[in-house]
């Protein structure tokens, strides 16, 4: 077995981690962290997924050598990109949330929520 | 092209101009309607006269954008333009804030993925479009809308993880991102790892449209907000342990 596909398989458990993490979690700032945790993971196992042994990187007028695709690394570029934007969102939510009820607990934060809309409501 | 690019660039523009000039907002969404009207009317003539179209966008051959203009794409974004109409005609200025700018960006992003014959595109496209959907749904900063938006978007952030480890298994078979290309490359493939590719692929773009069950421990998440979605839903219902 490759050392390849042996990181692969890691970043896929990594990545499980991350949703038990998501799905256990009471705590919005640990479910962010979870979050977080699986998109490393998935750029992890992108970037492994489509190594090809022996490409190098597109830098320089160098003749006689396979160069990489640029195209899966445009694509991480992107994607780290949008998970930055992503997680500063998400923190904004988390800051107005716990600013107004100064909890993180999302059971509690649901509680105030559903009650505030009841009574905005009636 | 040039049509398809006057729909976009008519929506973007409409944003832009709507956040600059807070005076006229409603007035830049009405000619971003006009430019994204003039566009479609231009694809629609297109196609009348050579059919449905494939080009790539760039001088990088195969590795530029696909984009395609054919029946579906074409009615798709004709669908964008009416409803938009019929939106401008509902709201009739009454909205305040950056509500117009988000409003134009999103139908840009819309308008653009009708369009769009590229995997790689596409997750852009989609990713723009949940994050402007998302400030839309929060842009009154009430507390249900702000925890509604941070549930949707931790939700369709991992889904669209499981979108990017599908393209991951595609890629490496197909070896392009491009739909044409790789219609071309993948005829006659049948492995397990092309399988399992685009069936998280598919299995991410429906738990980010909300057709699974998976509530990543919210435990009754848009309760509020999102009650129209919620239905068709079952995601929602869910309780963790």
């Amino acid at each position: 077995m490759s050392a390849n596909l042996i990181v692969s398989a890691i970043s896929i458990v990594i990545v499980c981690v991350g949703v038990i993490g998501l799905i256990l979690k009471r705590n919005l700032l640990l479910k962010l962290l979870s979050l977080n945790i699986v998109n490393t993971a998935t750029i992890l196992f992108f970037v492994l997924i489509v190594y090809k042994p022996g490409d190098r990187a597109p830098i320089g007028p160098v003749t006689g050598v396979q160069f990489a695709d640029p195209l899966p690394q445009a694509l991480v570029l992107t994607s780290i990109v949008i998970n930055f934007g992503v997680l500063a969102l998400s923190l904004l939510f988390t800051m107005v949330l716990v600013k107004r009820y100064h909890t993180l607990d999302l059971r509690k934060i649901e509680g105030f929520v559903k009650r505030e809309f009841e009574e905005e409501k009636s | 092209m040039i049509a398809l690019l006057l729909g976009v660039g008519a929506y973007l523009s409409g944003g832009i101009l709507s956040l600059l000039f807070t005076r006229h907002r409603y007035r830049f969404s009405l000619l971003s309607w006009v430019g994204a009207l003039t566009g479609i009317s231009l694809a629609v003539s297109g196609f009348l006269d050579s059919g449905s179209v494939v080009r790539t966008l760039g001088r990088w051959g195969i590795l530029g954008i696909e984009i395609k203009i054919d029946e579906t794409t074409l009615l798709f974004a004709g669908l964008v333009v009416i409803l938009n109409f019929f939106t401008l005609i509902y709201i009739r200025g009454s909205k305040k804030g950056s509500f117009y700018c988000l409003y134009n960006f999103l139908l840009a992003s819309t308008f653009s993925i009708a369009f769009s014959h590229d995997l790689f595109n596409l997750y852009v496209t989609i990713e723009f479009m949940s994050l402007v959907s998302i400030l839309l749904i929060g842009y009154e900063r009430k507390a249900y809308q702000i925890y509604a938006g941070a549930k949707y978007l931790i939700i369709s952030s991992l889904a669209m993880s499981l979108y990017l480890i599908g393209l991951g298994f595609v890629y490496r078979v197909g070896g392009n991102l491009g739909i044409r290309e790789l219609a071309r490359s993948l005829e006659g493939i049948e492995e397990f790892s092309l399988s399992l590719g685009l069936g998280l692929m598919v299995a991410g773009l429906a738990v980010k449209g909300g057709f699974f069950f998976l509530a990543c421990g919210f435990r009754t998440p848009t309760p509020i907000a999102l009650r129209s979605f919620r239905r068709f839903c079952p995601v929602w219902q869910l309780s963790p342990a």
